[in-house]
């Protein structure tokens, strides 16, 4: 089974390859570009963006929402979905208070925080590899119980973290706290997974066509019930991250327009809803997008209900790009 | 003299590149059945395609009860009582027996609410005409697949149809079905229908129709009344006499050693108690007609099939050993039935999918990276190997031609270099030099010592490359043959027209 054995070269340059290449980027970049050429126009006529205050809040809020959506990004590459990450991301948050509020070891808070992502991940990744659930059904109804635990575990009252905690969490290095360079690392590190190595290549061919994935031999389940575990460790993260940033945890930090958020972030980065299109540095430069775009509505001081019609619309829009391009 | 009901005179068809049909001349009387033969592409569909409307003859004239009908769409061909009962199933399986039956036209009430009432009544008298004991209520998902058909069957009775077109109707019936579908049959041709019965089974011909009419490459070459003909001289009229090129015999392979021993292959209702062996470097075939389970073996050895038992022995080193489905799949490759459902990405580039099936071996030295040089270096050994027409190695695989579609997939797994590679129609919708192409390939690649299972529905395709041939009939093995056995007996064989013993080696 040794291939390679008697590969000739094969000095011959094939022509337009990179040509084909370039407009394919270029098409793939177009919508995002548009919207980001509309939120630097906006900007300019927007009070105190430009204020370094200010875009340093929008690179620490853009790195939460970031993580949340590279975990969704892996999940919509296989062709599937996680909805319950903002719930899975508040309860972790919770859990991991609690622990710290009764006298446990930070240490063992975080550890705790990331285990419950990674396990409701896998409950997810079971039910849907191995069960043949729905993702849209079994994702939200964990949702629901992942709301519902966090409300009832903490009767709606956000609990505290130490001052101490906060300051690890938040460690700052050249100015920047460390939950941006978690971003950036993890983006760079799931962008090179994905493109580069075989189970990233794996992740693309299952999304693309589950039936021919299996004909040639991938592990279809492993890799389904990867993404969602991966998903459920990054909402994990994205747990702490939050809790230490705003002083507390509590169920709200997850709700239900979070998840919006989330997938605006995913398509609005070129990643398709249908699987097997798109990358998580797309994701990750959607997240700093939407972060922006919620900045700038806030300095604005656009109503929360008008704002939510706006991103409505705007998610809206890049799907239907996404079943455009996909003909 | 009695009159023909139906009367197609004359009729001509051409595809691009190929004459489906030429001058085609069939009858059929009221109250009796008339049998269409022909081996796969002898255009026996484009010809009932053309009589129910779905596409247009380039000339020709229909005659529906002396007169001229023009049958445009299949609208028109509902007008002049042409039904057709499907192969596959055309049912809403949620849905109640009666709802289907009328979903087209239900009975109203005041021209808004439908008159479930008068729906019920209607189809319990149906039922009943055909001997059908389901209820009305019942729900089609809840029915077997002879009780759907007697569902198909009674809405086109519903729909006062003169003309039934079965096709292959009991290729997926138990033998209690098949006998309710032939006395069904027997009560359509006494009430003065219509019946026109595709099928591969020669014996349900002589059961059950009066007249034949076989097609082989788009002529009819035979019109007869059933006395006047013999099982054996149907057989001669499908396969005809083309030459073969005879390569004087098998290869080497098919006397050396074993490489893959497969026995108890079981999966309820579709296969029986599988079990034959495989030979290094040979191409053995496994023939049968569509249904039989050849597909169905071909997925089971490598997991893709549900079984309920299996036992797999490999060689390694020279000893066969156990094997599970898990490790035949990293093994054995195989090439699926249908390229653009399960053989390919689509949307990936053809280097993609070339290196699909082998990324693990591409991996770089001490790290989980793939070596894109070496992925490179591979897909251009085998695009020029293969001469794959590409514009580049990039280009999109949904674009590519049917050929060099196929030919990807190929490259997919001469790159992982399986010692079996099965391959189930490999040439399925090729043009003609294509279908050239891929065949040499096949052949180089048993002379390098790959062993080939390969499926094909043409038989002298399938003559001219396998060393061996094993026989299914309704998921059982019922031959096993050389290279040598003559085509009207392998046809002859899988048609169910004589029955041999496995093991038997015919000449």
């Amino acid at each position: 089974m040794k291939a390679g054995t008697h590969i000739a070269d094969k000095g011959e340059k094939i022509e337009g390859f990179g040509k084909v290449r370039w407009y394919r980027l270029w098409r793939k970049l177009l919508p995002v570009l548009g919207i980001a050429a509309t939120l630097l126009l906006l900007s300019i006529f927007t009070p105190r963006f430009f204020n370094p205050w200010n875009l340093k809040n929008i690179l620490v809020q853009s790195s939460t929402l970031g993580l949340m959506a590279i975990g969704m990004t892996l999940v919509y590459l296989i062709g599937g979905m996680d909805l319950s990450i903002p719930s899975v991301m508040a309860l972790s948050g919770i859990i991991g208070a609690l622990i710290i509020k009764n006298g446990g070891h930070p240490f063992l808070s975080v550890i705790a925080s990331l285990s419950l992502g990674g396990l409701v991940g896998a409950i997810n990744g079971f039910s849907v590899a191995k069960l043949k659930m729905i993702p849209f059904v079994v994702t939200l109804a964990m949702m629901q119980v992942m709301s519902g635990a966090s409300t009832w575990l903490t009767n709606s009252v956000s609990i505290a973290v130490p001052l101490q905690y906060i300051q690890v969490v938040l460690f700052k290095i050249v100015g920047l706290p460390l939950p941006v360079y978690f971003f950036v690392l993890v983006t760079i590190l799931s962008t090179w997974f994905c493109k580069q190595t075989v189970t990233g290549r794996w992740i693309y061919a299952v999304g693309s066509n589950l039936a021919t994935a299996k004909v040639c031999g991938i592990p279809t389940r492993k890799i389904v019930m990867g993404t969602y575990m991966a998903s459920g460790l990054f909402a994990g993260l994205t747990g702490v991250l939050l809790t230490a940033r705003l002083g507390a945890a509590g169920p709200l930090m997850g709700s239900s327009n979070v998840i919006l958020d989330v997938m605006s972030a995913s398509v609005v980065g070129g990643v398709s809803i249908y699987g097997g299109i798109g990358s998580t540095l797309g994701a990750a430069l959607g997240a700093i997008i939407i972060t922006i775009l919620n900045n700038i509505l806030n300095l604005m001081q656009v109503d929360f209900f008008p704002a939510q019609v706006i991103k409505g619309v705007i998610v809206i829009t890049f799907v239907a790009l996404d079943s455009v391009r996909r003909k | 003299m009695e009159t023909p009901y139906l009367k197609m005179k004359s009729v001509e068809k051409s595809f691009p590149g190929v004459k489906a049909l030429s001058n085609v001349n069939v009858e059929a009387y009221a109250g009796e059945a008339l049998a269409l033969l022909g081996a796969n592409g002898s255009g026996k569909s484009t010809l009932m395609n053309i009589l129910g409307g779905v596409i247009a003859a380039d000339s020709g004239k229909i005659s529906i009860n002396e007169r001229i009908a023009s049958i445009k769409s299949p609208m028109d061909a509902a007008i002049h009582g042409i039904a057709f009962v499907h192969q596959e199933m055309a049912l809403l399986p949620t849905m109640t027996v009666m709802e289907n039956m009328f979903i087209s036209h239900f009975p109203l009430k005041a021209k808004l609410k439908i008159d479930r009432k008068e729906m019920r009544n209607q189809c319990a008298k149906v039922l009943e005409r055909l001997g059908c004991h389901i209820s009305p209520e019942n729900i089609v998902r809840d029915l077997g697949t002879g009780e759907r058909q007697m569902v198909e069957i009674g809405r086109a009775l519903l729909g006062n149809n003169k003309i039934f077109i079965f096709d292959e109707p009991t290729s997926s019936l138990c033998k209690q079905e098949k006998e309710k579908l032939i006395s069904v049959i027997e009560k359509l041709k006494k009430d003065g229908l219509v019946v026109i019965y595709i099928t591969h089974f020669l014996n349900e011909v002589f059961e059950m129709c009066e007249r034949v009419s076989v097609l082989r490459g788009g002529e009819v070459v035979g019109n007869s009344r059933i006395e006047d003909i013999s099982m054996d001289a149907l057989v001669r009229m499908m396969v005809g006499d083309i030459h073969i090129e005879d390569r004087g015999s098998a290869r080497e392979g098919s006397r050396s050693e074993v490489i893959l021993e497969v026995k108890n292959l079981n999966r309820k209702g579709v296969l029986k108690n599988i079990a034959f062996s495989l030979h290094k470097g040979e191409i053995l075939g496994l023939w049968g007609l569509l249904g039989s389970g050849r597909t169905e073996i071909a997925r089971s050895l490598v997991g893709l099939d549900p079984v309920d038992s299996i036992a797999l022995r490999y060689a390694e080193n020279g000893e066969l050993v156990r094997m599970t489905q898990d490790m035949a799949r990293k093994r054995i490759g195989i090439i699926t039935e249908e390229r653009r459902v399960d053989g390919l990405f689509l949307s990936m580039s053809v280097k993609r999918n070339m290196s699909m099936a082998f990324l693990p071996g591409m991996k770089k030295k001490n790290s989980a990276s793939v070596d894109i040089a070496l992925e490179d270096s591979l897909c251009d050994q085998f695009i020029d190997r293969l001469n794959i027409k590409v514009s580049s190695k990039d280009q999109t695989v949904g674009t590519l031609s049917g050929g060099n579609q196929q030919k990807v997939i190929i490259g997919r797994w001469l790159e992982v270099n399986p010692s079996i590679l099965i391959m189930d129609e490999p040439t399925r919708g090729l043009d003609v030099s294509a279908k050239a192409e891929i065949a040499r390939i096949i052949v180089r690649l048993a002379e390098e010592g790959t062993s080939i299972i390969l499926i094909s529905s043409e038989i002298d395709e399938m003559m001219s490359l396998c060393d061996r041939f094993l026989v299914l009939n309704k998921g059982n093995l019922i031959g096993d043959f050389t290279y040598g056995v003559s085509k009207e007996k392998l046809v002859g064989i899988a048609a169910g027209s004589e029955s041999v013993h496995v093991g038997g080696n015919g000449k």
